[in-house]
């Protein structure tokens, strides 16, 4: 089914829209922007995990010369907001629920008094009992964060354990029959794993500067994944309209999911409607490791049932995330439930997903969203059963994963599903069992699924005088370069090069709805809008050419910026002749346009209940094996090299999606190996890149790199995502290659030196 | 009563920048960093950790790379100060720049000036450096989106790009000339 060859811009080589500008230091940020008059603001934090707010005076802090506003939960409307469950206000109100938590904003002239501003603020707490362990908040007894959950609005389908207690967000999958599963297997499995915060470390602060412009209109300039969404919350928070609220995001230095968020635009916001000057907050680099989100860390229950064979024939799952303080993203439980049978047809599955209150920083989005976790403990388990079975992990795992057709344990059906041919071509691509790898490597691998596309879009597509297209999508690039991407697909669509077309993104009062970039829906989804909007205009171009031609549209052939007659190819009139030469008598300028919403169908109840979304688009695959090095005195864990073979669709820019894949696997050897937040009493320990550091160049490992072949019919072109299942494998597979080199099991994250250390002895003891 | 925050006095000093002098007023305790984006708004170097351990903050001080959250503005009287926006030569890209937009090694680009930076110190150290050489040149240079590969492809590219002389001179407004209204028809 390869229709590349067909294509002029799908799948060539493209330069990046951007590039030139973020070369010469020429790009802005929202981290650059200084105006005129412009305020600073700081944000006074709670200091204590758990506290009830008895007082909290700011008098002083007003007085101070330069000091502009000062703003606590007493100065804001009362309103909270989330994606799934509303509990979080602007500032904390009554109480404290995190070490962290915004409890005062000030704006003064410059930075330096803003921060001596905070120190004036005073606020008596009253500490209350806290919990920092998801599973002690779910014991009868433990402290309880939100005593009023029950009342609070929610945007899911309630289940009868759904904001209980601590928990907010709950869902449940149940498919086939799991006793008679349990009962048919000869063999079952049943292990715990766990895994910390791992922070999105995006090089960008979260940053916003926001002015009320001479309209009166509030103008947002931010770094974020979701403008639209930003402008929603903004006016749910504020009372205002949103058509008078106005989000232009700038560059966004990375954003991961991280800055799927609404963080410091409300603060800015406020500040800037209460003094009437711009307002800039950015988080300090210590804010960004106590105050921003961080993917949830969480502990997974897995029971399996297995028949002597190894197929897999029943599966308990239980996944308790925790979601720190407040839930600005439960939904990554419920993409961890759908990514936790793996990329395995298992005919009887129950999945119980927990989403849990502590008194810790927010958990929030992050690349990969709930996957990394469950397919941690999916795909660690899987080499547990191969090695117990004796048999090759490759084998158990082609002889269980999904074709095409199959179900997954939601019920939804699913098509282009490519795993098979990931595993096959890894194993080939590696050596696997060839006796390849030199003698003091060891290989391991892991496979999984990630949900693709979804929710509501809208593109449009002008066509302008000059023979050139502007393309509008609500859609971010946050550097991923879905800027560059939607224009090689209007530009496919259209017949011209890709440099005439102009995508412009995220400012809400030139571009169309978009949810927000998240869930590999950016090529696909927005992609699919841009594509429709340009099948749109096309289809009006070939209408006012066949108008020129004095010939109807079925003879029009366009291409190279030209359009032609069939019958005649001779007779050729460049786009810039038929759109700027007066054709505008026919039809008008030419707008195409679409709204799309790509998940409308329901999970079927009777199989899922509390789903926190409707069923996905399509599904994305991958098969990682690493190559390893242990040091058995230190050990210490090098990965000198890798094999990614993706599932992805048709490629639409090469470049990118290498450079999506490679990065991907950086992160996932980050969640491996180095990461995690940790924590004292609900106090983050390493709040920096110094403590808390990201895999630098020299970690990376040699990355030999694949697609297999496949187009997806629901995909732009046949494009899917790829930019979360590239995250989801690397920590199964280097725990499966870090048992196989020292017999050490791993079962928690990060797979630090000291624990294999400790492992070894453990071994040593028993063997004794 | 309003208080008043005591503020140190600011000094004079002249610093080179980018081939130029500038007469400044800066706070004695102020950081490169912040001098550059603040009172030079050159804002193409980036402030992320403070703290010397991410290297978005790199500029040329005498050729070597810097980290410029770390170096007092006023300690660098009389050095020559190299930052992202003095690299283009009369119009044209640097080679090195056309070499990470030719490999696709910006991404965010929130990294990218300083690890343009540092690759230019590393090219101008060794004009033809060797994959591992590249690598361990960016090792201090945080980057969360490429995973690095396309950044040590870029710096390997660069010499072939000096020596065809390809680097391109940027497009965008500065070379579309003047806008003209198409004709209208009848
Ligand atoms: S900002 Fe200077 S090293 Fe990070
Ligand atoms: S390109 Fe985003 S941090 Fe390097």
């Amino acid at each position: 089914m390869n229709k590349l060859n067909e294509y002029a811009v799908i799948g060539k080589k493209t330069t990046k829209t951007d590039a030139v500008a973020k070369v010469t230091g020429g790009a802005r940020f929202a981290t650059d922007i200084y105006l005129p008059n412009m305020l600073w603001a700081k944000v006074l934090r709670s200091p204590v995990p758990h506290a009830r707010i008895l007082r909290i005076d700011t008098e002083k802090a007003k007085k101070l010369d330069g000091v502009k506003a000062v703003l606590t939960a007493a100065d804001v409307p009362e309103a909270r907001y989330g994606a799934l469950v509303l509990d979080m206000g602007m500032f904390a109100r009554g109480k404290v629920r995190y070490i962290g938590e915004a409890v005062a904003a000030v704006a003064a002239v410059n930075e330096e008094i803003a921060l001596a501003a905070l120190k004036l603020i005073e606020v008596a707490y009253e500490p209350l009992p806290a919990v920092f362990d998801p599973l002690e908040a779910i014991k009868p007894g433990a402290p309880i964060l939100h005593e009023d959950l029950k009342s609070y609005k929610t945007l899911f389908e309630r289940t009868d354990k759904a904001m209980t207690g601590n928990v907010n967000y709950q869902a449940e999958i149940t498919s086939g029959d799991l006793e008679a599963g349990f009962a048919q297997s000869d063999y079952i499995f049943e292990d715990s794993y766990e895994v910390p915060k791992q922070h999105p470390s995006y090089m960008e602060p979260n940053s916003t500067v926001a002015l009320v412009d001479s309209d009166g209109r509030l103008v947002i300039h931010n770094t974020t994944q979701r403008p639209h969404i930003n402008q929603a919350i903004l006016s749910s928070l504020l009372g205002i309209p949103i058509a008078k609220i106005r989000v232009v995001p700038c560059h966004v230095g990375g954003g991961f999911g991280g800055k799927n968020r609404t963080l410091t635009e409300p603060t800015a916001a406020a500040l800037a409607l209460k003094t009437r000057q711009p307002v800039r907050l950015t988080f300090s680099h210590e804010e960004e490791f106590t105050s921003a989100t961080t993917r949830h860390s969480g502990v997974m229950v897995m029971k399996t049932g297995v028949k002597k064979d190894g197929t897999l024939v029943a599966s308990d799952v239980k996944l308790y995330y925790d979601c720190g303080a407040y839930a600005p993203t439960p939904n990554a439980v419920w993409l961890g439930a759908i990514s936790s049978s793996g990329a395995y047809r298992i005919p009887h599955c129950r999945v119980e997903a927990y989403s849990i209150y502590t008194n810790k920083m927010m958990g929030g989005a992050f690349r990969g969203y709930g996957a990394p976790q469950s397919n941690f403990a999916r795909e660690s388990q899987m080499d547990r059963i191969a090695r117990e079975l004796k048999i090759d992990p490759i084998e158990l795992r082609l002889k269980n994963c999904l074709v095409e057709g199959d179900s997954l344990h939601t019920g939804q059906k699913l098509h282009s599903v490519k795993v098979k041919e990931t595993l096959l071509k890894a194993r080939e691509l590696s050596g696997w069992g060839k006796g390849r790898v030199p003698a003091n490597r060891t290989l391991g691998v892991a496979c999984g699924i990630f949900a693709c596309g979804g929710f509501a879009t809208s593109g449009i597509v002008r066509l302008n005088m000059d023979g050139t297209a502007t393309v509008a999508t609500g859609a971010m690039d946050m550097g991923q370069g879905l800027r560059t991407v939607m224009g090689q697909i209007a530009a496919e669509e259209l017949g011209m090069a890709a440099e005439d077309v102009t995508v412009i993104i995220g400012d809400t009062d030139s571009t169309p709805f978009d949810v927000g970039i998240f869930g590999d829906r950016g090529t696909h989804t927005a992609g699919m809008a841009v594509q429709m909007a340009a099948q749109d205009a096309r289809k009006q171009l070939v209408e006012q050419a066949a108008f020129a031609f004095k010939t109807t549209p079925n003879n029009i052939v366009l291409g190279g910026g030209k359009a032609r007659l069939a019958s005649d190819p001779d007779k050729v009139l460049d786009y810039k002749d038929l759109l700027g030469g007066g054709q505008y008598k026919k039809g008008g300028p030419i707008i195409g346009k679409a709204s799309i919403n790509l998940t409308e169908t329901a999970f079927d109840p009777a199989i899922v209940r509390g789903a926190a979304s409707r069923m996905f688009s399509t599904y994305t695959f991958a098969t990682h094996i690493v190559e390893i090095e242990v040091d058995p005195k230190t050990g210490v864990v090098r990965v000198p090299k890798t094999y990614a073979v993706h599932d992805c669709g048709t490629v639409v820019n090469p470049d990118g999606l290498r450079g999506q894949i490679i990065g991907g696997l950086a992160t996932g050897l980050g969640y491996a190996l180095y990461e995690g937040v940790a924590f004292e009493n609900g106090q983050v320990q390493n709040p920096s890149f110094l403590e808390c550091r990201p895999p630098t160049a020299v970690d990376m490992p040699e990355i030999v790199f694949d697609t297999v072949e496949e187009f997806d019919e629901k995909g732009p072109f046949g494009a899917k995502g790829v930019g979360n299942v590239s995250v989801i494998n690397m920590a199964p597979a280097i725990a499966n290659a870090v048992e196989t080199a020292t017999g050490v099991r791993v079962t928690s994250l990060p797979i630090t030196p000291g624990k294999i250390v400790q492992g070894l002895g453990q071994l040593a003891k028993e063997e004794a | 009563m309003t208080e008043t925050l005591s503020v140190p006095a600011k000094m004079p000093v002249r610093l080179r920048v980018n081939g130029q002098n500038r007469d400044l007023l800066i706070e004695p305790s102020a950081s490169l960093l912040q001098v550059l984006r603040e009172d030079l708004a050159l804002t193409g170097t980036k402030e992320v950790c403070l703290l010397g351990s991410c290297g978005a903050c790199t500029v040329l001080i005498d050729g070597k790379p810097a980290l410029s959250c770390l170096v007092l503005a006023m300690a660098c009287r009389g050095k020559a100060i190299t930052t992202i926006e003095g690299l283009m030569e009369g119009g044209d890209l640097h080679p090195l720049q056309q070499a990470f937009i030719d490999k696709g090694a910006v991404q965010c680009g929130y990294c990218t000036p300083g690890m343009v930076m540092v690759g230019k110190a590393l090219l101008d150290e060794k004009p033809n450096p060797t994959a591992e050489e590249a690598r361990q040149a960016i090792a201090g240079n945080l980057c969360r989106c490429t995973g690095y590969q396309q950044i040590v492809e870029a710096i390997v590219a660069a010499p072939e790009i000096a020596r065809t002389g390809s680097a391109k001179r940027p497009a965008g407004l500065m070379d579309s000339g003047p806008y003209l209204m198409p004709e209208t028809g009848e």
